[in-house]
């Protein structure tokens, strides 16, 4: 079994579980309540089933006729090689900056994490020369700021503190 | 119906108004241009500033927002030959090399002039259906829509994607998550545990936002698209206006193409520009140049896409159906205005739906023009890469996130559908029918019990039903068995 295959079953597992356990929730609803819900995840499992072998089928022609495209594995794909670990390794880093920005909203609210992340990443990662990382982050804090008057719009604040607060 | 759409125009031209549909073509037009963002993207930016505003201005913004994408995005397709959108791939195969030659300012005017005229076929044809469809529309009750509804769901779950369980599964992965929350006509939370957050539902934009946006920014900065340098766009302008007049019945067939294919739910977006190519080519005496620089290949589809967005709306508008992830999200924002989607489109809601037309054609005028006026800076714009402009575009959609219920769990629900989305795409699950499967639910559900409280199960029985039911198990079929050949399967 390919790494792409498992992975893809992995997937579909994981649907299947959810799918298992809204039955189970939805038992104890009203009829009203649990009628759609129950109609949903039932076709959910049925379908996800015959979609399992299909894929199944899939991936073994894909190997059999050696059609690396057909059987999903992307180009640029080295033989096996899973296609999530080949495609994680790539958007760590940047999955890494969202939870970052993430982690700076928790902690000193958004607009300072806003204009943190931002300057940041336009300078090591876009790098933008420090005039436009400048401009380019205070025309957005004017553009919240502006936003903010205009609509009375509220932000998330930090749980430590917020500067903007 | 003139003396309404002229109300309707008046209502448009309102500089209140007109304001506001400056401000969502601007936004598409920035949408369109950037490579990878299309019109789910866009609404999905602009959705959370439509609670509370004037019914007229917001779907002025969503629709003159939506209109333009299909005009902006031929700047990446044929400067830099990678898809401003979906419905602008096929754009490239004679649009590139035609840049590549020298020809770009030619090209992108040929395609501007093909839009703007697509589009403005598009508006027209909305509006002459109005009047045919009214009767149609009325005479439709709880168990036809909701059979309806199950057709569109079915049709869009097959066209969307390589495999069409996918399909069909991403649209009832949709339902299942708009089934978070309270449930219609009982006071019962579902699947919600303790959080209060959840009570509420998921929020459409953030839904959108996730499934699309954050997928698309990740891998958009993981490719490290490098963006290659600007095209000389300076001349050959009047040139590509007089071939797109010289090919008019092209742009009117490709026109009229786009409708119809607009129309079908599920199909419009990423085929229309391939299925008008085609005919171009097979239209076409001398097919030699196809595919190494002949503006016909460029006046087709960009026809073709924009006349698309009116062809879209009718099912969207009419019967509640939306046939894109783009018209799923404009349904949504219709809802959250307060307009029900449906035969009241013609009948209470009739001048918002004259205004969606005239907006419609308002925006195509407009967009075509400010294309032409600002391709030099456009032409700029289109080649910067993703890691310069991702940081924006993040900051702006976390705010527009956190504008639906002010929070935390906004962000928290953002961030865990964009991870969803960016695992389906990875795996090859469309994600435009968990959006329309998401939007329907609702509908689906409602319908559903009408029939069920109104009719018992003798609604089962009656002829429009049944002839519907049959055709969804036709249409599924048909479908199974066309995409099992067409990826070679026995």
């Amino acid at each position: 079994m390919s790494q792409r295959l498992r992975e893809e079953l992995l997937f579909m597992a994981v649907i299947v579980g959810l799918m298992i356990a809204a039955l189970y929730m939805s038992a104890g609803y009203p009829f009203n309540a649990r009628l759609m819900p129950q109609v949903v995840a039932i076709a959910v499992l049925v379908l996800l089933s015959v979609e399992g072998v299909l894929t199944v089928r899939r991936s073994r022609a894909s190997r059999a006729s050696g059609d690396a495209e057909a059987g999903g594995e992307h180009i640029g794909d080295t033989g096996n090689e899973p296609v999530w670990g080949a495609k994680f390794r790539r958007s760590a880093p940047y999955m890494a900056w969202l939870a970052a920005l993430y982690l700076g909203i928790y902690l000193i609210g958004l607009m300072a994490s806003a204009a943190i992340f931002t300057a940041a990443f336009c300078r090591l990662v876009g790098k933008m020369s420090w005039l436009a990382t400048l401009i380019g982050t205070a025309l957005l804090m004017a553009a919240l700021f502006g936003l903010t008057e205009a609509f009375n719009m509220r932000w998330p604040v930090g749980y430590f503190f917020d500067p903007f607060r | 119906m003139l003396a309404a759409a002229f109300d309707a125009l008046t209502l448009v031209l309102d500089p209140s108004r007109l304001v506001f549909m400056l401000l969502g073509i601007s936004v598409g037009l920035v949408v369109g241009i950037l490579p990878g963002l299309g019109g789910v993207v866009g609404m999905s930016l602009l959705l959370p500033f439509v609670y509370g505003m004037d019914p007229h201005a917001a779907t002025a913004m969503l629709i003159g927002m939506a209109a333009v994408i299909a005009t902006a995005d031929t700047f990446p397709s044929i400067l830099i030959g990678v898809p401003g959108s979906a419905g602008s791939q096929a754009t490239i195969l004679d649009g590139y090399p035609m840049a590549q030659q020298g020809k770009a300012g030619r090209a992108l005017s040929a395609a501007f002039s093909a839009s703007l005229i697509g589009g403005l076929v598009g508006a027209l044809v909305l509006f002459a259906i109005l009047p045919i469809a009214r009767p149609l529309v009325l005479a439709f009750q709880s168990p036809h829509l909701f059979m309806l509804t199950v057709l569109g769901l079915c049709v869009v779950g097959l066209l969307a994607g390589k495999y069409p369980f996918r399909g069909i599964l991403a649209t009832l992965l949709g339902i299942m998550i708009a089934m978070l929350g309270s449930a219609p006509s009982t006071v019962t939370f579902r699947f919600v545990g303790d959080s209060v957050y959840l009570m509420d539902g998921i929020p459409l934009a953030i839904l959108a936002m996730g499934l699309f946006a954050v997928p698309e920014i990740i891998d958009l900065l993981a490719d490290n698209r490098a963006v290659s340098k600007v095209k000389e766009v300076s001349s050959g302008w009047k040139d590509g206006v007089r071939d797109t007049f010289r090919n008019r019945w092209l742009v009117l067939r490709s026109a009229a193409l786009g409708v119809a294919v607009g129309a079908i739910p599920g199909l419009g977006g990423s085929v229309v520009d391939w299925l008008s190519y085609g005919q171009a080519v097979q239209s076409a005496k001398d097919k030699s140049g196809f595919g190494k620089g002949d503006v016909r290949g460029v006046i087709a589809p960009e026809s073709s896409n924009n006349a698309k967005e009116g062809g879209s709306l009718i099912p969207t508008m009419l019967f509640g159906i939306p046939g894109s992830g783009t018209t799923a999200v404009l349904l949504g924002g219709l809802i959250l205005l307060g307009i029900q989607p449906g035969p009241s489109m013609l009948t209470s809601d009739l001048s918002i739906t004259l205004t969606i037309v005239w907006t419609l054609a308002l925006a195509n005028v407009v967009g075509a023009f400010a294309c032409f006026l600002l391709s030099r800076p456009i032409a700029r714009l289109s080649t910067i890469p993703a890691s310069k402009f991702a940081p924006f575009l993040l900051i702006v959609m976390l705010v527009g996130a956190y504008q639906n219920t002010n929070q935390w769990g906004d962000l928290i629900a953002f961030i865990v559908i964009g991870m969803l989305g960016w695992l389906l795409k990875t795996y090859d699950w469309p994600r435009a029918p968990v959006l329309i499967g998401f939007v329907l639910a609702p509908s689906i559900e409602r319908y559903l019990t009408i029939s069920a409280s109104r009719y018992g199960w003798s609604w089962l029985a009656d002829p429009m039903v049944i002839v519907i039911g049959v055709l969804a198990v036709g249409v599924v079929v048909a479908g199974v068995r066309a995409k099992r050949k067409g990826l070679g399967e026995t």
